[in-house]
């Protein structure tokens, strides 16, 4: 069965808050390459690693990745913000 | 690529040279299609940190390259098995061997039996050992 394509974040996360992709790497065992390959969108993570890089960026997996292309991050924070305040 | 080209070139004039009569042209060719083979070895394969990444255990690869290793490996054993098969043919073949009844001067040859015995090893053996460690539940 073909895999079908993962969406993530992880690329935009690690820039924001300033890391290296050697340094997430090291932090959730993986070959720095690896990092690239995900943040291409070009490999699909283990249910495993996906969890551990939710874990490191203490955020939940579903809004690291997801099945369908995924909004910009400041529109979904807004969202979420208007959700609350409405 | 480039270093099958250049290992193939190294190995015609290799064999020209060993079936024929060495000359200072083939002796020079061989050399350096010899060195070609090396040094593009080394480029394409030691520098980038492939030959590495192979020759790790599975402990010190991630997910991802033991994917990459297991799909190498897979294409490798296909390869490798279709090129094993068709030199042995030709070697058992060319030793005056009447191909209509698979015979050499009217036995059967062992040659031959051992290629088969490969072929059969080819296709068998790795559904064999899938078979020997998956607890497989009807």
């Amino acid at each position: 069965m073909k895999q079908r394509k993962l969406y993530n974040r992880i690329g935009t996360i690690r820039r924001e808050r300033g890391i290296s992709r050697k340094e997430l790497a090291e932090r959730i065992g993986v070959n720095y390459q690896t990092v690239g390959y995900l943040e291409r969108e070009e490999y699909n993570p283990s249910l495993d690693l996906a969890f551990r890089i939710a874990e490191f960026f203490h955020l939940p997996v579903d809004f690291i990745f997801s099945p369908e292309p995924q909004k910009p991050m400041s529109e979904e924070l807004a969202n979420l913000k208007g959700g609350r305040n409405g | 690529m480039a270093m099958y080209f250049f290992v193939a070139a190294f190995l015609i004039f290799f064999l020209i040279g060993e079936y024929g009569s060495w000359t200072i042209v083939l002796i020079s060719g061989a050399v350096v299609f010899l060195a070609l083979s090396v040094a593009s070895f080394y480029m394409a394969i030691v520098v980038p940190g492939i030959w590495k990444l192979y020759r790790s255990k599975p402990l010190e690869l991630d997910e991802r390259e033991m994917g990459v290793i297991l799909n190498a490996t897979r294409a490798s054993y296909t390869i490798f098995g279709v090129v094993s098969l068709v030199l042995l043919f030709s070697i058992v073949l060319s030793v005056r061997y009447d191909v209509l009844t698979l015979t050499h001067r009217g036995h059967f040859s062992l040659g031959l039996a051992l290629v088969m015995f490969l072929d059969f090893l080819i296709a068998v053996l790795p559904p064999s050992i899938i078979a020997w460690k998956e607890k497989i539940v009807r």
